[in-house]
C-alpha cells in the first residue's frame, strides 16, 4: 500500500516536474510594450507557481480517482457486455432523426428569419452533413475494410476541381456532372489502390499519405490547368434541376410564385445534401449485407483466411477504395458548387486528419457514432465562434476560435481515456439466426490493413 | 483400388540455405484421410503452405485430379503451360501453378491454420457465411444487381444459412450462432475453422494440427467430425498432427517426415512398427549409431 502511495506521489511530481519545465520559457517572461512603443520584460512567477502547483494537485487527484475507482470496480461484478439498443427503437430513433432533419431549415427560417438562419443553415446545417458524408464515405475504407487512409481529402479534391473544371470550361451542368466526378473520384481511388495492394497498417498509412499530398500539390503547380494558388472561381451556382436561384422572371421564386429570398438556395443546398448523405448511408448499409460488406469486414478481421477461403482480396481493396473514393468526388463536386470557388489551400492534411478522427472518434464501423462525432468536432469548432462572450471576461484580444485545435486534442486524449474504441463501440452483426448480438470491440480487429 | 486425389511429385522448397522440404513425394487418395507426421521442424506445414499456395515451391509437381483422368492428360497440361484443364469427365489443377485464391476457388482445397485465423470480431454464423463468398457473390450480380434490389440474392443466401445451421449443429454449436467468434472456447474455435472450411464445398480439406491444444474429450468429439466428413461430404482429408492417439484412430494412411524429407509411408499399424519412424522420434542409440556408421563406411 505504501509503495502505491509513494508511485502516485512520485507521478505526480514528474507532472509538476513537466510542467515547470515548459511553463519557464513559455509563461515566466512576458514581452510587452509600454505607453512610449518601448519593450519591456515583465516576469509572471506567481503565476508559473500556480500552475506547477495546480498540476501536482490535479495529478494526485486523478491518481486517487484512479485508484477508488478501480476497488470500486474490483468489488463489484465486471459486467462486460455491450449495451444494445432494440432494432425497434432505433429505427424510430433514425425516423425521427431524419424528420428533425427534414424540418431543421424550415424551422430555422421561420423562428430567426432569412436573414438569421443562413448561419444555422449554412455554417452548421451543411458543414456538418457534408463531413457526416465524407465520414460515412471514409468508414467504408476504414472501419469496414480496415485499410488506413490518411489522403482521403485527396478525393474530396478531384470532386471539386472536377466540377470546377467542367463548369467553367466546357460549360457542363451541376446534375450532369455530379456522377461523373463520382466517377473520376472512383478511378483515381483505384488508381491509389494498386499500389497499396501488398501494403499493410503504417506503410500503407504513409502511401496515402503522401497520395493526398501529391494531390494537392498537383493543383498548386498545375496553374494551366488548375489556376495553382488563386483557385479556379466564378464557378456556377447550383440550380433547381435547371432553374436558377435568381431575382428575375425565370428565377426560381418566380416560377413558383414565391417571394425572392437568397436564403432559397441555401435550404436547397441543404437538402441536396442531406439526399446525398442519407444515400451513402443506404449504400453503406446495404453493402454491408451483402457478399462484398461481408467480405471487407473478413478482410479486416484476417486477410490471409480470406484467400485460403478464396475470397479476391485485390477485388475486395480495390472496390472499398473506389466506393469511398466516389463518395468522396460527390460531396466533393457539391462543395464546389456551394462554395462556388475552389483552391488548393482547402485540401491540405488537415482536412484528412478532421475526417478521420470523425472515423475514429465515431467508432470506426458504426454509422451513429460518425453523425454524432461529426457534430461534436464541426458543430464544435463553428460553436467557438459563438463565444465573443467570453471577450468580456478575458479581454477584447481573446480569440476562442484559436483554442480549436488545443480542444480537439484534449477530446481526443479523454476519448483514449475513456472510449479507446470510439464513441459507439459495438458491432451490429450483419445477419443472425435468434437474436443479434451486439460484438463487443475488444474482439474485433483495428484495421491495420 | 482407391484413386490418388492429390500427388505431390519431387517437391523441393528452400528458405535461403535451409532446405525445408527436399524432394518429397506422396498421394492423398481419395475418401481417405491422410496424415502428415514428424517431429518439430519437420518441414510438413511448409509442405502444406505449398499445397495451399502460400508459398510457391522452388521444384516439383503437385496435382489434384478428379473424376476420370489419364496419365497422358496430365503430361499434356504439364507441357502446355496452362494452370488447369477440363476433361471430358473430369478435371486436373496443377497447384504449383496457381495462387492461394485460385486453389481455393477452383481446385476447391480449403485449410485450416496452425494458429486459429477465424473472423474474431464477427459472429459463428458470420464468418461461416463468409466462406460462401464467391456463390453469393455471383448471386448477387457482383453487387451490381443486389445494390439495385434486384435478382434472387435473398434465396441463395437461405440456402446458405441452411447450410450453416447444418454445419453449426454438426459442430454442436448452433446455439452459440450468433457469438462472436473470439468469444468461443478454444475447441469450439477450431471446429468452427473446420466448420468454416467445409462450407466452401472442398474436394480435399487440409487441416494444420487439428488436436493442438483440446482436452481428452474435445479430441473424440473432432475424430468424429473428422469421420462424418470423410464419410458424408465426400471430402478428402489430409493432416498434420502431434496427437499420435488422434493419428492412429482416424488416419487411413500416414507419412512421416524428418528433416524435410519423407522416411516412410503406410497404414498406422505399419507405421507403429516401421523402425526408421521409431529412430526420427524417439532417436537412438549411440551403439546403434555406431553400427550404423560402420555399416555406412563399408
Amino acid at each position: 500500500m505504501g509503495s502505491k502511495r509513494l508511485n502516485i506521489l512520485k507521478s505526480a511530481g514528474l507532472a509538476a516536474l513537466i510542467m515547470s519545465g515548459l511553463a519557464f520559457p513559455i509563461v515566466a517572461y512576458h514581452a510587452d510594450m509600454d505607453l512610449t512603443r518601448g519593450l519591456f520584460l515583465e516576469s509572471r512567477w506567481p503565476l508559473v507557481f500556480a500552475l506547477i502547483a495546480g498540476t501536482f494537485v490535479l495529478s494526485l487527484l486523478s491518481s486517487f480517482l484512479r485508484a477508488w475507482r478501480r476497488s470500486k470496480q474490483a468489488a463489484t461484478v465486471p459486467a462486460k457486455t455491450a449495451r444494445t439498443v432494440s432494432k425497434r427503437a432505433l429505427r424510430l430513433i433514425s425516423f425521427a432523426g431524419i424528420g428533425a432533419l427534414m424540418a431543421f431549415p424550415l424551422a430555422c427560417v421561420f423562428t430567426l428569419g432569412p436573414a438569421g438562419s443562413l448561419k444555422w443553415i449554412d455554417n452548421y446545417g451543411i458543414q456538418i452533413l457534408i463531413y457526416v458524408m465524407l465520414g460515412w464515405g471514409l468508414n467504408i475504407v476504414v472501419g469496414l475494410a480496415g485499410l488506413l487512409d490518411l489522403g482521403y481529402v485527396a478525393f474530396y479534391a478531384v470532386g471539386a476541381y472536377g466540377y470546377a473544371l467542367l463548369s467553367t470550361d466546357l460549360g457542363w451542368p451541376f446534375w450532369i456532372c455530379l456522377p461523373i466526378c463520382g466517377l473520376i473520384a472512383a478511378v483515381f481511388g483505384i488508381a491509389l489502390g494498386f499500389p497499396v495492394l501488398r501494403l499493410r497498417g503504417d506503410y500503407l498509412a504513409i502511401v496515402t499519405l503522401a497520395f493526398g499530398e501529391i494531390i494537392r500539390v498537383v493543383a498548386l503547380n498545375w496553374t494551366a490547368l488548375t489556376n495553382g494558388d488563386a483557385g479556379i472561381s466564378r464557378i456556377p451556382r447550383i440550380t433547381f434541376f435547371g432553374i436558377p436561384f435568381s431575382k428575375g422572371e425565370d428565377g426560381f421564386a418566380a416560377h413558383f410564385g414565391l417571394p425572392f429570398l437568397p436564403i432559397e438556395r441555401t435550404v436547397f443546398l441543404y437538402y441536396l445534401i442531406l439526399a446525398l448523405a442519407l444515400l451513402t448511408n443506404f449504400i453503406t448499409m446495404r453493402l454491408r449485407h451483402l457478399p462484398l460488406g461481408r467480405a471487407w469486414e473478413a478482410l479486416r478481421e484476417d486477410e490471409i483466411a480470406c484467400r485460403a477461403l478464396g475470397i479476391d482480396t485485390v477485388a475486395a481493396k480495390l472496390s472499398a477504395f473506389a466506393i469511398g473514393a466516389f463518395i468522396a468526388g460527390i460531396a466533393g463536386a457539391f462543395f464546389s458548387v456551394r462554395q462556388g470557388f475552389v483552391s488548393p489551400s482547402s485540401f491540405g492534411f488537415i482536412e484528412s486528419a478532421t475526417i478521420l478522427s470523425i472515423v475514429v472518434l465515431g467508432g470506426a464501423g458504426s454509422q451513429w457514432g460518425i453523425v454524432l462525432a461529426a457534430i461534436l468536432i464541426i458543430g464544435g469548432s463553428e460553436f467557438l465562434r459563438e463565444l465573443d462572450v467570453l471577450q468580456e471576461y478575458f479581454g477584447y484580444t481573446f480569440d476562442p476560435t484559436q483554442y480549436r485545435m488545443l480542444l480537439v486534442g484534449l477530446g481526443m486524449v479523454a476519448m483514449m481515456n475513456w472510449r479507446p474504441r470510439g464513441l459507439v463501440a459495438a458491432r451490429q452483426p450483419s445477419l443472425f439466426l435468434k437474436r443479434p448480438k451486439p460484438v463487443a470491440t475488444e474482439l474485433i480487429a483495428e484495421g491495420r490493413g | 483400388m482407391p484413386k490418388p486425389l492429390l500427388k505431390v511429385e519431387h517437391l523441393s522448397m528452400r528458405f535461403g540455405g535451409l532446405t525445408a522440404v527436399d524432394d518429397v513425394s506422396f498421394a492423398a487418395n481419395e475418401g481417405e484421410i491422410t496424415a502428415l507426421i514428424g517431429p518439430n521442424g519437420a518441414g510438413k506445414t511448409t509442405l502444406f503452405n505449398c499445397i495451399t499456395g502460400f508459398y510457391k515451391p522452388d521444384a516439383g509437381r503437385m496435382i489434384l485430379s478428379q473424376g476420370i483422368t489419364e496419365p497422358e492428360d496430365i503430361e499434356k497440361l504439364t507441357r502446355s503451360g496452362r494452370r488447369h484443364a477440363a476433361l471430358a469427365a473430369g478435371s486436373i489443377c496443377l497447384l504449383e501453378r496457381m495462387s492461394d485464391t485460385e486453389i481455393a476457388r477452383r481446385a476447391r482445397i480449403a485449410r485450416t491454420f496452425q494458429n486459429i485465423r477465424l473472423f474474431a470480431g464477427m459472429t459463428a454464423l458470420e464468418n461461416l457465411i463468409v466462406a460462401c463468398h464467391n456463390p453469393l457473390m455471383a448471386a448477387s450480380g457482383y453487387t451490381v444487381l443486389s445494390l439495385l434490389g434486384l435478382g434472387s440474392y435473398g434465396a441463395r443466401e437461405k440456402d446458405a444459412l441452411e447450410t450453416a445451421k447444418y454445419w453449426l449443429a454438426e459442430i454442436g454449436l448452433l446455439d452459440r450462432a450468433d457469438h462472436a467468434a473470439g468469444s468461443l472456447s478454444y475447441g469450439a474455435q477450431r471446429r468452427l475453422e473446420i466448420a468454416r472450411a467445409m462450407m466452401t464445398k472442398p474436394l480435399l480439406l487440409c487441416l494444420d494440427e487439428p488436436a493442438a491444444g483440446l482436452n481428452a474429450a474435445e479430441s473424440a468429439k473432432l475424430n468424429e467430425l473428422l469421420h462424418a466428413i470423410r464419410d458424408r461430404h465426400d471430402a478428402s482429408i489430409l493432416l498434420i498432427e502431434h496427437d499420435m492417439s488422434v493419428v492412429m484412430t482416424i488416419s487411413d494412411h500416414v507419412v512421416v517426415f524428418d528433416y524435410g524429407r519423407k522416411i516412410a509411408e503406410g497404414t498406422p499399424s505399419a507405421i507403429r512398427k516401421d523402425e526408421a519412424v521409431i529412430a526420427a522420434y524417439l532417436g537412438v542409440e549411440d551403439q546403434d549409431l555406431h553400427n550404423a556408421g560402420l555399416a555406412a563406411g563399408a
